[in-house]
């Protein structure tokens, strides 16, 4: 036995090394959940009923960040008619996906824009054609001289 | 015996070990029930 160990032991210390890393991918920690009938979604994607995609998206974002404990304080809402392109009403819908300031909107990926853009209805293409996203970017930083510059008086 | 299955013996032996010992991590680090 001894001298077998002795002749073999480079092999042997490569199969416990390939035996290590199979044994870790077969055993490794795995988020394992059973949807059921009565839980079809996994719990963390539940979109209550009367949320949008995105309100709901950005909750779990926010939630992510600031961790499980406290809640986010209510932040002053801009006023986003200043916007050129936005009227009452695209505005009312902007509110409505949650949308309430410019970081917001200035914030938003290409992504989302498209998923909130397929939401606006007669709006649609609105956001790009006016380049909201940009305007609301200047409007965030407080820039209103290069908003000016760029967009016409405010 | 010849000298391969011999060596294939012992890797056999030493892969069982190393999935043996990941597996008693596992147990410890309760990854698995």
């Amino acid at each position: 036995m001894a001298e077998l160990f002795d002749a073999y032991w480079p092999v042997i210390l490569v199969a416990v090394a390939i035996g290590i890393i199979v044994g870790f991918l077969i055993f490794r920690p795995r988020q394992r959940v059973r949807l059921t009938d009565s839980v079809p979604v996994r719990p963390h994607m539940t979109i209550h009923p009367g949320e949008t995609v995105l309100e709901h998206e950005a909750e779990v974002t926010t939630r992510h960040v600031i961790g499980s404990a406290g809640t986010v304080p209510p932040q002053p809402s801009d006023e986003l008619e200043r916007l050129k392109g936005v009227g009452p009403k695209l505005a009312a819908m902007l509110k409505a996906h949650g949308l309430t300031r410019y970081e917001q909107i200035a914030k938003l990926t290409d992504s989302e824009l498209e998923r909130l853009d397929a939401d606006l209805g007669a709006f649609r293409g609105r956001l790009q054609r006016d380049r909201v996203v940009e305007q609301a970017d200047y409007l965030a930083r407080g820039d209103a001289e290069g908003f000016e510059r760029r967009f016409g008086k405010l | 015996m010849p000298l391969y299955l011999e060596a294939l013996g012992m890797a056999l032996v030493g892969f069982g070990a190393g999935i043996f010992f990941a597996y008693l991590v596992a147990l410890r680090r309760h990854w698995i029930r």
